[in-house]
């Protein structure tokens, strides 16, 4: 997927001449061209997250539009307190761009787990948070903050997914795939694939789903909770904890507007087993969210 | 160019900025007077030769910058800003009350201010980021930080001086108002910074240090430019409090703010 934010971030480049890129020496491989074509519009600065945000917020504040990238929280939980006092308070023109979305890079132990990192973004004012499934979802994000500038986060997953499904309906960044009333699938992200594998094993089961996906998330919530039917199921799988989820925000939102659910259900990563590691199959396993086990939850939720 | 008459007008400067500073001080209850003193004599070389009012006012992105990373010396750079025309007298004692713009710590919705910065070490690396800016983009300016000596307990200012002189910016000055106090004690105490000009040195900085309240000194390093492209550092020895002889030196300033007696001796004492 960094391959692909690179392809688009090169043509935002040749377009404006004072967009940069800063990476904190990450992304081996994947910025070459960038480089290559704009010397001095692409910056590694080091090891130094939070020298790196903080230098970013200068450029911005004197019209620059800076891309940050790193792997997951090095710039964003690490880094919290300058986004929010910098980029987010001064409402400046800085992407933050983290790889390594949830368990991506699982087998590298919890520190590179990024499983707050979006939660936390959701606590400070000003940020559009966008994450992209695949690679036709990173034009639409591009497109967006083209359009209206000012802070953003964009998290991209490791890999770039193209599973193939068809919408039914795709209006500004949300993705819906029309099934039944009844049971409402929601996801975002790396977990999209999720979510459409758990809609197929359903059908399998003979019961149909609608399954409603945003690439956009930080202004979803009013947008998905007015597609919700009366008395669905309504579940949530997110690869984030449960605090500060799209899951808690939600269901806030659902109670908030006294919307009736028969159940909501998150899934979301269980913070008593932080210390597991392998790959992401396998943690999504660990924390009860893989297709074979969202199925079975939902079955057992239907026979109440 | 400086000269006698500048010379008196940055005495006469730095006593009325110690004075309106005294008076927003005094009106809100607030704390940091020892901050604002020690850092007063700075800004008013800086805002009399180095800013550009309408520049500043106007935002423009070619022009000197001066961003204040020791953001709790708010009192001292409206004090300077208003003394200087940027702000009215008026407006500027909203200072500290409900729904102003003049916070405790500085503000950038305050015209003439860039950044809002209180939390220390933030300003340095902003500083650096603009700096940058104007490097690539081929302009010919200049950004000043000031830092407080308490400050360079923060690992991140390190980063940024890193990336600062790796990148060649000699367009930063850093500024260390370094009087010696932070807030729980004196800072050799605390954690120390010393050796301060090595570490700098060290860190690829052209370096020098000057006497803090020397108008001379501070013009003199401030106006000083190298050959090389290393980025500056200017390490001002002040005094916490400098101007009233009780503030002086004295840990309590960093949190008291005078009572009435104390207020009524300093100003006499100022206005003298």
């Amino acid at each position: 997927m960094k391959q692909v934010f690179a392809y688009e971030l090169k043509k935002k480049m040749e377009l404006e001449p004072s967009c940069y890129l800063l990476t904190a020496d990450l992304g081996y491989g994947a910025f070459d061209e960038i480089a290559k074509s704009f010397p001095n519009n692409y910056i590694n600065v080091g090891v130094a997250e939070c020298g790196m945000v903080l230098i970013a917020s200068g450029m911005a504040l004197l019209g620059d539009c800076v891309f940050v990238y790193s792997i997951g929280n090095f710039h964003t939980l690490r880094c919290l307190e300058f986004i929010r006092n910098n980029i987010c308070y001064h409402n400046l023109n800085v992407i933050i761009v983290s790889v390594g979305a949830g368990f991506s890079y699982g087998q590298l132990g919890y520190t590179h787990h990024a499983i707050e990192d979006l939660n936390c973004m959701h606590t400070l004012p000003r940020i559009k948070t966008f994450c992209p499934f695949d690679s036709k979802d990173l034009s639409f994000i591009f497109h967006e903050i083209s359009k209206k500038r000012g802070p953003a986060y964009i998290r991209l997953p490791r890999t770039n997914h193209n599973i193939s499904c068809t919408y039914t309906s795709n209006r500004s960044g949300l993705k819906i795939i029309d099934g039944s009333d009844s049971i409402v699938i929601i996801a975002y992200g790396p977990t999209t694939t999720l979510a459409i594998e758990t809609r197929h094993l359903l059908l399998h089961h003979g019961i149909d789903s609608t399954v409603m996906t945003s690439i956009r998330i930080d202004n979803c919530v009013p947008k998905i909770v007015r597609q919700i039917p009366e008395n669905a199921h309504v579940y949530v799988i997110e690869e984030t904890v449960l605090n500060g989820s799209l899951a808690s925000a939600l269901s806030t939102q659902i109670l908030k507007d006294g919307i009736r659910v028969k159940k909501f259900q998150p899934f979301t990563i269980n913070q008593k087993k932080l210390s597991k590691v392998g790959d992401e199959s396998f943690l999504r396993s660990i924390h009860g969210f893989c297709s074979k086990k969202i199925v079975k939850q939902i079955l057992v939720n239907l026979s109440k | 160019m400086l000269n006698s008459e500048n010379l008196k007008s940055l005495v006469k400067s730095s006593y009325s900025v110690r004075l309106m500073c005294l008076k927003l001080i005094k009106n809100a209850g607030s704390s940091h007077i020892g901050s604002c003193y020690s850092v007063i004599d700075i800004l008013v070389v800086l805002y009399q030769f180095f800013i550009d009012k309408k520049d500043t006012l106007h935002k423009r992105s070619q022009r000197n910058h001066f961003i204040l990373s020791k953001g709790h010396a708010s009192a001292a750079l409206y004090s300077t800003l208003c003394h200087f025309g940027f702000i009215s007298k008026t407006s500027v004692f909203d200072f500290y009350k409900n729904n102003s713009i003049f916070s405790g710590h500085v503000s950038h919705y305050v015209p003439g201010i860039d950044l809002s910065t209180g939390s220390l070490g933030h300003g340095v690396g902003v500083s650096v980021g603009i700096a940058l800016h104007q490097k690539l983009h081929g302009h010919n300016n200049r950004v000043f930080t000031c830092v407080s000596d308490g400050e360079l307990n923060e690992g991140v200012v390190w980063e940024s001086f890193m990336i600062a002189a790796h990148n060649n910016l000699g367009n930063l000055v850093v500024i260390v108002d370094y009087n010696k106090i932070q807030s729980m004690g004196r800072t050799e105490d605390t954690t120390s910074i010393e050796p301060i000009f090595l570490k700098f040195k060290s860190f690829n900085f052209n370096v020098s240090v000057v006497d803090g309240h020397s108008h001379t000194d501070l013009y003199k390093s401030l106006e000083k430019r190298y050959l090389n492209e290393k980025p500056v550092c200017i390490i001002a020895n002040t005094v916490k409090g400098k101007g009233v002889k009780k503030f002086e030196d004295n840990l309590l300033w960093h949190y008291r703010c005078p009572d009435d007696l104390e207020y009524r001796e300093a100003i006499r004492t100022l206005q003298k």
